[in-house]
């Protein structure tokens, strides 16, 4: 008998999963004022959140689940007993525009296993974007993955009608991928991330008014929203600074919007080579908030390693306050007073709390209450600050600090 | 003490007329109350004047202007007239100044409203239903603000050649597929049912959900409560926070798959 829609639409909703990127910001604004359906405000939308706390903004589905390859931490290795589905082109373009007319989705995100040739894959996903954005002229947002070994010119088109391109390394080093993935080509993958970004620039290089011209011509498309990739936490014994180090590697080599982090997590399917053992939230976590001190806070992966000498980063407290307890002879800073630079430093400040500060000074010398209220709170920014009415004293030199800035652990939620 | 009378969803030229009236005779914030006009009277009513003055604002203001004004709080008016009174009495930045109490405050109900905005594009869901021999996409939503008419645009611009009807505590929009029509607050009727919304969307809200990862403070702290009664998929909510932990125990539980026969005969292809 054959699957009914809904049941296809379970079966590959639950494959993709795992796949952590739900992203549906950047990229040309487009709205449906002269025709067809959809629009993309530049920042993204987040339709509902399930109780995992994830987001519900694309339909995230793959075209199929059917897969040639054996990568043991994927549920749809072809070694894996799930079942099996594939969804035609017609169906996925049907879903997208039922689910976005409720208002829903912000588009689509599809990903496929390969059940063919990488081509023929390539081929399919490229077809759905066309047929969305062609024959329905839709205008929502659509992710769509590019696949390892495909056709140079496939990835060209899927770009003019993707805003967003993505290639998953999945895991952080090649001896990783040798071990777990044995038949993935690591050449073939950091190929496609290089012909995504070519082409990404090739297309902002002709967007550029030729000499002599006046005014510019408009920019051709392409994938506007930027390539990202994702790398699987804990699958592999790689530290946390192997996997910011590849990080570093990623983003500078193939110019990527976004490195995802995905905690591994069981899939009730478990390969012999690899054990469904769930990787704790809080490492995810941890590494979110060291990949934006990279790319964000100006620190370095010097600065990281110094504060992880054992290569993990601390469960306990945010990576930034590991390293500005491992160098308090920086601080206290004079919040007054201070570069933009330095107070990004400072324990529980963020970009926009650092932004509202240096707004605020100009205007009058801040105290304490001042700080609390710009940056929301104060508890872990108090020891390392000096403000118009406050100085941390010993406070900072005192040895039992680290514990005091650790938050009590948070019990777990219970199963209700 | 006069008493400036401000509809509970009054709009930013509403206040602007009362304000410039209050500030022409330089009646100061403590002496002027800002209040429904139907309440009963306590004081004078603001006198009208022949010629209010004119002025322009600082650009940080008026943008605190459009959206403050759509916050639910009652003391709303009367802080947007202290900092506009202050701006005009020599604190000429003052609405940039985030460390003053009364534009802090201000700032959090901007902050909340453009919340609420975003949360309305967010949440809000059609349901497709036959009007005659027309198809026409119906919601009912409830927003914490008075944010209709900042909110409205962003319906127009994605879903222009849909006709949709989106009925509010505190109004509602009608888009013809040319047409736009505000009309007066409306109440909470029965909803349609539409196949798309209660079998597909839940399913594949049901679907992509992971138990392995059960985070319920950071859900309720994106998807406040307040919003849920509206949509359908948060029904599902308790059966699947419910059966999380029996999934992880049956996942622990199991061997590793049988490898299935077609796995032996497919590869990569070379």
């Amino acid at each position: 008998m054959p699957l009914s829609l809904l049941r296809k639409l379970e079966i590959l909703a639950d494959a993709a999963k795992y796949d952590a990127s739900c992203a549906s910001s950047g990229g040309a604004k487009r709205n449906a004022r002269d025709g067809g359906i959809g629009s993309t405000t530049g920042a993204g939308i987040c339709h509902a959140y399930t109780p995992d706390g994830r987001c519900v903004s694309l339909l995230k589905i793959l075209l199929t689940n059917f897969c040639r390859y054996d990568c043991a931490y994927c549920v749809s290795r072809r070694s894996s007993n799930v079942e099996r589905a594939r969804l035609s082109v017609a169906e996925v373009v049907q879903l997208t525009l039922d689910l976005y007319r409720r208002n829903c989705i912000e588009g689509l995100f599809l990903s496929s296993g390969i059940a063919r040739s990488e081509d023929d894959t390539m081929s399919d996903l490229v077809a759905v974007a066309k047929t969305l954005r062609l024959e329905h002229g839709f205008k929502g947002y659509i992710h769509l993955k590019t696949i390892p070994g495909a056709d140079e010119r496939l990835i060209g088109e899927a770009g003019l009608y993707a805003d967003r391109l993505s290639l998953n390394m999945e895991l952080p080093t090649e001896a990783a991928l040798k071990a777990y993935a044995p038949e993935k080509d690591v050449g073939a993958m950091k190929k496609g991330l290089a012909t995504t970004r070519s082409c990404i620039e090739a297309a902002l290089g002709e967007a550029k008014p030729a000499r002599g011209r006046i005014g510019r011509a408009a920019p051709r498309r392409f994938a506007p929203a930027g390539q990202s990739t994702q790398v699987i936490v804990g699958a592999d014994r790689s530290s946390d600074i192997t996997i910011l180090r590849n990080s570093t590697a990623l983003y500078s080599s193939y110019d990527l919007k976004r490195v995802y982090y995905s905690a591994f997590s069981p899939t009730g399917h478990p390969s012999a080579a690899l054990p469904d053992i769930a990787t704790p939230l809080l490492r995810e976590h941890r590494l979110y908030q060291a990949d934006w001190l990279l790319r964000f806070y100006g620190f370095d992966l010097r600065d990281l390693e110094q504060a992880t000498p054992e290569g993990m980063l601390s469960l306990e407290i945010d990576p930034k306050l590991a390293w500005a307890l491992a160098h308090r002879g920086d601080f206290p800073l004079d919040v007054n007073k201070a570069p933009r630079e330095r107070l990004l430093r400072v324990p529980g400040f963020g970009v926009r709390a650092v932004d509202r500060i240096i707004a605020a000074r100009r205007l009058a010398a801040l105290g304490l209450a001042d700080i609390a209220r710009l940056a929301g709170a104060i508890g872990r920014a108090r020891p390392f600050i000096v403000t118009r009415d406050w100085r941390p004293g010993s406070l900072l030199d005192d040895g039992a600090l680290r514990r005091k800035l650790t938050p009590p652990a948070k019990q777990l939620e219970l199963f209700s | 003490m006069y008493w400036a009378p401000m509809p509970i969803d009054a709009h930013a030229v509403q206040f602007r007329a009362m304000a410039r009236r209050c500030l022409t005779l330089d009646i100061a914030p403590a002496g002027v109350s800002f209040a429904s006009p139907d309440a009963a009277p306590l004081f004078d009513r603001v006198p009208e004047v022949d010629a209010p003055a004119s002025f322009s604002v600082p650009k940080a203001y008026a943008e605190l202007l459009k959206l403050a004004i759509c916050h639910q709080a009652p003391d709303r008016f009367s802080l947007l007239y202290d900092v506009l009174w202050r701006i005009r009495h020599g604190e000429a930045s003052l609405a940039d100044n985030p460390a003053d109490a009364a534009v802090a405050r201000l700032n959090d109900y901007a902050h909340n409203v453009r919340r609420d905005i975003h949360k309305m594009h967010a949440f809000l869901r059609f349901r497709e239903q036959r009007v005659d021999d027309r198809t026409v996409f119906t919601s009912w939503f409830e927003p914490k603000h008075f944010i209709l008419r900042q909110a409205i645009p962003f319906f127009v611009d994605r879903f222009s050649t849909m006709e949709w009807f989106i009925a509010t505590p505190i109004g509602t929009a009608a888009w013809n597929g040319s047409e736009l029509v505000y009309g007066p607050p409306a109440e909470r009727a029965p909803q349609p049912a539409d196949a798309v919304l209660d079998e597909t969307w839940l399913t594949y809200y049901r679907t992509t959900f992971n138990p392995a990862r059960l985070r319920l403070k950071a859900m309720a702290a994106e998807m406040p409560r307040h919003y849920w009664a509206n949509m359908p998929e948060t029904r599902l909510i308790p059966a699947m926070v419910s059966g999380s932990g029996r999934r992880l125990q049956d996942m622990a539980a199991r061997a590793p798959d049988p490898v299935p026969g077609r796995s032996q005969r497919v590869r990569p292809r070379p």
